[in-house]
């Protein structure tokens, strides 16, 4: 009896390790390939037949995201990602004065702009905070000048930035993205990974798996610790640059309870009582020679090759921000990489995919919630509680980086591009 | 006695069960004896051998089951049939009176016209062929035909109507319909003489409903059949395994003969019933090669009432008339329209794609099996399609009206609610329904109409999305396709157009009503017939390689133009179809006398009146394939469900809803209208299709009245107060326009301004035939024969 069973055991053991090793083995080589191939070559559309199944698909996304958002309302229609938010706070978007390099859109000249900005956990249904999850940042300037992306009935006088704690996106192909909001959906999101029934060796993605895997990180101290990344590229002006908000110090907020499902907006919300935070904004400048694809966003970009360079700060003044009234404006804001000026146009099918899908699912939740949001002008466009408010905004003198500090790093990254 | 009745008895049902059960064993005995020996010479005939018995047994019990109890939609008595739009004087003369009493104030001698037609003009409809033909089948082969297994004839009106084909209400047999036919079944004949089965416009494009047994007749709505269908229980497939049985069985054969030629005289009985049986194996020859290379072209089902128009078309005239390679899958059934206005458009086919009335009309004769030939030089072009026939046709649906709603049937219009209705309909859906009259009073355009009709938003909605799905650069107007919006203000009018005067053209001579073209990407509706009819590209070098070959024996014969067809291997469907139609079309002209000396439309002459009238108002042929569809106006369209091109919604109330809340699988089949919903019935029935809206081509998606920024697919109700953005409809709201779309009228019909062109009609003369079988074989191949 004994015999037989361990006799099948021992078949089990081995066809586990078989599966195993076929995993170890296909991993390794789906790393080693897409590092050895050209990313972007199976993704740029090649012909107009491309093109057009790939907008196909684009509207069946959208479809599939108002189901999603429908079938996950709590009753309010939230996100379809990144619905739980730790706050929006008020803060200041200060230019710098900069390298003509970088004088585009809204990093033509130094000025200082009025932001809100609003962090979040990715998941959505949504995660307690101490679970693994991908953390957002997003910011939205307001005021700014210059011609917009949209046409006027969808556009203020906005730039939005938006980010989450990973360098790279898991998603290449767009047809890749529609399967996967197919299957989250239905809710098995894992069966996109691993094939129906996580048997078939030629249904994984491996690689894809780990990356998404690696996007789902441990909380950070505070939002306001961490580091921002955009994914996916833009363009400023003549270049491709991908951008980054990175916290100015490495904030703790003692006293918190990490095992609490909502430490993380608690914490924001004990440092914010007693100081000011700040995040660096930087860009990354694209390096055609160099491995860096506009296309594929599962690629990041080298930062031996070409560096993040700090070209404005976030300010986030002292403040109270976890209100009712400010909660609900914020829960309303339509964050959109496509609110923004034309010489900082987003780049690459992910985000042209992001304008139509965030423009129709953002409608979708305000008109179903009965809430009207337009892109506000001001703190004060958005809540009137900011209106009488007795300091006027501070002018911050645009802090001058040293010529030297910069151009340092402005020689390296040239230097580089010559090799 | 009775002991000895039961012994009788009990023995024979031991003989009977002896019998069968020594078959039966014998058979396995043979099989399993031959697969144990499989590799001797003995072995291997024996496996074969039981194989074959097993085959034939099994087909024999297969065809006897589809014969005996097909599952198709159970049999629907209808008692009475009901027309619908009267008209206000007795203007027509009764076919039927009931008091022919002249003297007697109440008789009826005189009846209303029925939608804007006597009954000569519906006969005419529904029975003047275009010239189609299946395979060979005959008009008298049909009702000869028995089941494929037993005795009984296979096409009754029990049968037919199952299968959702209609019958002339006047329910009895007329010079038109002789062997008592379904609607749009009739015959031509061929130049031997032979009366071939030719299923014309009306078949597909001539309905009715029913409501509570009443059969409500719809003239010019869509038809609810399954002709394409390959499954052996519908009519075509049902009639060649019949015909094949037929073939096969003496005896079958015999009784078939018998039938078809009866009035034929006993010494020549013998040599025509000799010839009949050629035919009939032609025509199964002819059907099996069909079936061969178009089994599997067509992966999403049809079901009843819908057929993929172009891409059987493609099939057919790019593939089955020249060659295999040009195949492709297609898997994008649409609607049959509804026909009572089509005239009066300046595009038609749901992508709005096709200008001319006489081009659509060749090509769609062409697609529906006109023979026609491009793949020798001798007899080049030759065809059986039906011009001045079509044009009959064509011109008598000039005078067909839409139905009117009959209140004493389905119940009175709440006129208040209706009102209400139509403050929104006038707001929202007329901005694309239209209709948007081209013709102003004295016979020039009214661009003042165009223009008040249309801004960018009435095509790209109020986000402005072009038709590549990118936001719209307004000042790149030389991209959009060419459309006029003043007299001298065009969009998309680049350096290209300078010396092309064709657009201007047409424009100022155009149809009566304007139809627009509405992008994809704001209506959102299922997109596989537009992106196939864009990306299908056809290989026409067999054709090209024969007029080349009669260009050098001196013929006129155009070239493609290289403008439209750059590549002749890779011509796009659109440019292929107006190619090759307007060469048979003008093949036609030529014969007619209508053409110059070089065969094409000369610089005016006295026949140009003439061809224009022919063509449809002078229209020129200059297809697009745009990734859009067009939107048409909607008076009577609560006749026409399921609903959107590809008949994915079952109802108005639905097509009002949010796309997640329609039906995502329905069952079609029958046409039992619903009052309350403005759509048929669609509840699980036996026999019934179920159509899967998951399916490729069977999308439901768009059109749809959601909450959102309007476009990708929502395309109202748009709040006033924050333009761009959209919410749904409330009940009362849905409720108000299914009311107003009962009495909706599309305002002041054109006016057809004259009779039905059907003077130069032939049929039903048999001498007048031009087309001959032998025209398609070619001749090297008929020496040969010889």
């Amino acid at each position: 009896m004994w015999n037989k069973i361990s006799k099948w055991l021992k078949r089990l053991l081995y066809f586990v390790a078989f599966y195993a090793l076929m995993a170890a083995v296909i991993f390794a080589w789906q790393m080693v390939s897409h590092r050895l191939s050209d990313p972007d070559a199976d993704l740029v559309d090649k012909s107009e037949l491309d093109t057009q199944n790939r907008l196909t698909q684009n509207a069946a996304i959208i479809e599939q995201v108002r189901e999603f958002v429908t079938k996950n309302r709590t009753p309010q229609y939230e996100r379809d990602a990144h619905s739980k938010p730790h706050g929006c706070v008020r803060a200041t978007f200060e230019v710098f004065d900069t390298q003509a390099k970088y004088n585009y859109g809204i990093f033509k000249k130094a000025a200082t702009y009025e932001a809100w900005i609003r962090f979040s956990n990715g998941s959505v249904p949504v995660l307690d905070d101490p679970k693994k999850d991908a953390r957002g940042m997003a910011i939205k300037v307001m005021g700014v000048p210059g011609e917009q992306l949209l046409p006027p009935i969808l556009s203020g006088a906005t730039q939005d930035f938006v980010m989450i704690n990973s360098p790279a996106f898991f998603i290449r192909k767009i047809s890749d993205y529609l399967d996967l909001e197919i299957r989250t959906t239905q809710g098995k999101p894992f069966t996109y990974f691993l094939g129906d029934y996580y048997l078939n060796p030629f249904k994984w993605k491996l690689r894809e798996l780990y990356l998404g895997l690696g996007t789902r990180k441990k909380p950070p101290a505070t939002p306001l610790s961490a580091q921002y990344f955009s994914m996916s590229p833009y363009k400023l002006g003549p270049h491709e640059i991908k951008y980054s908000a990175k916290a100015c110090e490495d904030i703790q907020a003692p006293g918190i309870n990490r095992d609490d499902p909502n430490f993380l907006r608690e914490a924001m919300k004990k440092v914010l009582k007693r100081q000011d935070a700040c995040f660096q904004f930087m860009v990354q400048v694209r390096d055609p020679e160099a491995r860096m694809p506009i296309e594929d966003t599962t690629v990041i970009w080298s930062e031996k090759k070409s560096p993040f360079v700090p070209i404005a700060r976030v300010h986030i003044p002292k403040q109270e921000f976890d209100t009712p009234d400010q909660n609900a404006m914020c829960e309303a804001l339509s964050f959109n990489v496509w609110h923004g000026v034309k010489e900082m146009q987003p780049l690459s099918h992910v985000n042209e995919l992001r304008r139509d899908l965030y423009m129709h699912t953002a409608a979708y939740r305000n008109v179903r919630n009965g809430v009207h949001q337009d892109e506000p002008t001001s703190w004060c466009d958005s809540l009137s509680k900011y209106c009488d408010e007795p300091e006027p905004l501070e002018v911050i003198e645009p802090i001058v980086i040293e010529e030297e500090e910069l151009g340092v790093e402005e020689v390296e990254a040239e230097a580089v591009i010559e090799e | 006695m009775m002991s000895k009745i039961f012994a009788t008895l009990s023995a024979a049902v031991k003989a009977v069960i002896a019998f069968v059960g020594g078959l039966i064993s014998g058979f396995f005995r043979l099989l399993f004896s031959g697969i144990r020996n499989f590799f001797t010479v003995k072995g291997f005939f024996k496996t074969i051998a039981a194989l074959l018995i097993l085959i034939v047994v099994g087909a024999f019990g297969f065809l006897w089951y589809t014969s005996n109890y097909p599952n198709i939609p159970a049999y629907q008595e209808i008692a009475e049939y009901r027309f619908l739009n009267p008209s206000e004087d007795k203007r027509c003369v009764n076919p039927d009176p009931q008091n022919p009493n002249a003297e007697d104030p109440n008789n009826d001698l005189m009846i209303p016209a029925y939608q804007g037609w006597c009954e000569e003009e519906r006969q005419a409809y529904y029975r003047i062929p275009q010239g189609t033909d299946f395979f060979g089948l005959q008009y008298d082969w049909m009702t000869a035909l028995e089941k494929p297994v037993g005795k009984k004839p296979l096409v009754t009106r029990e049968y037919m109507q199952q299968l959702g084909y209609v019958y002339d209400p006047a329910k009895k047999p007329n010079v038109n319909n002789p062997n008592d036919l379904p609607v749009g079944l009739t015959w031509h004949y061929t130049k031997e003489g032979d009366k071939i089965l030719d299923v014309t416009c009306s078949a597909c494009h001539s309905g009715q409903m029913t409501y509570q047994g009443v059969g409500i007749v719809v003239d010019g709505s869509p038809g609810g059949h399954a002709i394409p269908s390959l499954d052996p229980t519908q009519l075509m497939a049902n009639s060649i395994v019949a015909l094949t049985m037929t073939y096969i069985n003496p005896f079958k054969f015999s009784r078939f003969a018998k039938k078809v030629l009866k009035d034929v005289s006993d010494d020549e009985y013998r040599a025509k019933k000799k010839r009949l049986r050629k035919q009939i194996g032609s025509t199964i020859w002819q059907a099996l090669k069909y079936a061969r290379y178009n089994l599997f072209l067509y992966p999403t089902t049809e079901g009843y009432g819908r057929t993929d128009g172009l891409g059987r078309i493609a099939n057919t005239v790019f593939g089955d008339y020249m060659t295999p390679d040009n195949y492709k899958i297609a898997d994008a059934p649409v609607n049959y329209p509804h026909v009572w206005d089509i005239w009066a458009f300046d595009w038609v086919q749901w992508m709005g794609s096709v200008r001319q009335a006489m081009a659509r009309n060749v090509n769609e004769a062409m697609g529906t099996r006109a023979r026609a030939n491009f793949t020798h030089a001798e007899g080049l072009y030759q065809n059986s399609v039906m011009m001045s026939e079509m044009h009959c046709i064509e011109t008598t649906l000039q005078h067909l009206e839409p139905p009117t709603w009959p209140e004493d049937l389905f119940g009175t219009v709440d006129r208040e609610l209706a009102k209400e209705g139509e403050k929104i309909f006038d707001e929202t859906c007329a901005k694309c329904h239209g209709p948007f009259p081209r013709m102003a009073v004295d016979g020039k355009v009214d661009y003042a109409a165009t223009a008040k009709n249309h801004s960018c938003t009435t095509c790209h909605g109020p986000t402005m999305v072009g038709s590549d799905g990118q936001l719209l650069d307004l000042t790149n107007r030389k991209d959009h396709p060419p459309v006029q919006i003043s007299p001298n203000d065009w969009l998309g009018q680049g350096p290209e157009f300078a010396n092309d005067t064709s657009w201007r053209d047409q424009s100022e001579r155009g149809g009566y009503w304007e139809m627009i073209h509405i992008p994809l990407d704001y209506i959102g509706t299922d997109a596989t017939s537009a992106l196939n009819m864009i990306n299908y590209k056809y290989d026409l070098s067999i054709l090209v390689d024969n007029v080349k070959k009669k260009r050098a024996e001196g013929s006129l014969l155009r070239l493609p133009d290289p403008k439209a067809i750059p590549d002749v291997t890779k011509a796009g469907f659109a440019q292929g179809l107006q190619y090759i139609g307007g060469e048979v079309r003008y093949k036609q002209y030529r014969e007619w006398g209508l053409m110059g000396p070089t065969g094409y439309p000369p610089p005016p002459s006295e026949h140009a009146a003439a061809v224009a009238d022919l063509d449809g108002f002078g229209e020129v042929d200059d297809p697009v394939a745009w990734r859009a569809y067009r939107p048409r106006p909607l008076e009577g369209v609560w006749t026409t469900a399921p609903y959107l091109h590809n008949g994915s919604v079952p109802s108005i109330y639905q097509l009002l809803l949010p796309a997640e809340e329609r039906d995502a699988t329905f069952y079609v089949g029958r046409k039992e209208f619903d009052p309350q919903t403005l759509g048929i019935n669609v509840e699980k029935f036996k026999g019934a299709f179920m159509f899967d809206t998951s399916k490729t081509g069977n999308s439901n998606l768009g059109h749809e009245f959601n909450d959102g920024l309007c476009g990708d697919g929502v395309i109202g109700y748009e709040i006033k107060e924050r333009p761009g953005y959209c919410r749904q409809l409330t009940e009362q709201e849905r409720l108000s326009i299914l009311e107003y779309l009962k009495i909706h009228t599309d305002g002041k019909r054109p006016d057809p301004e004259s009779k039905p062109h059907c003077e130069n009609m032939t049929w039903p003369d048999k001498s007048s035939a031009t087309f001959s079988a032998a025209d398609l074989v070619p001749s090297t191949k008929k020496q040969g024969g010889n």
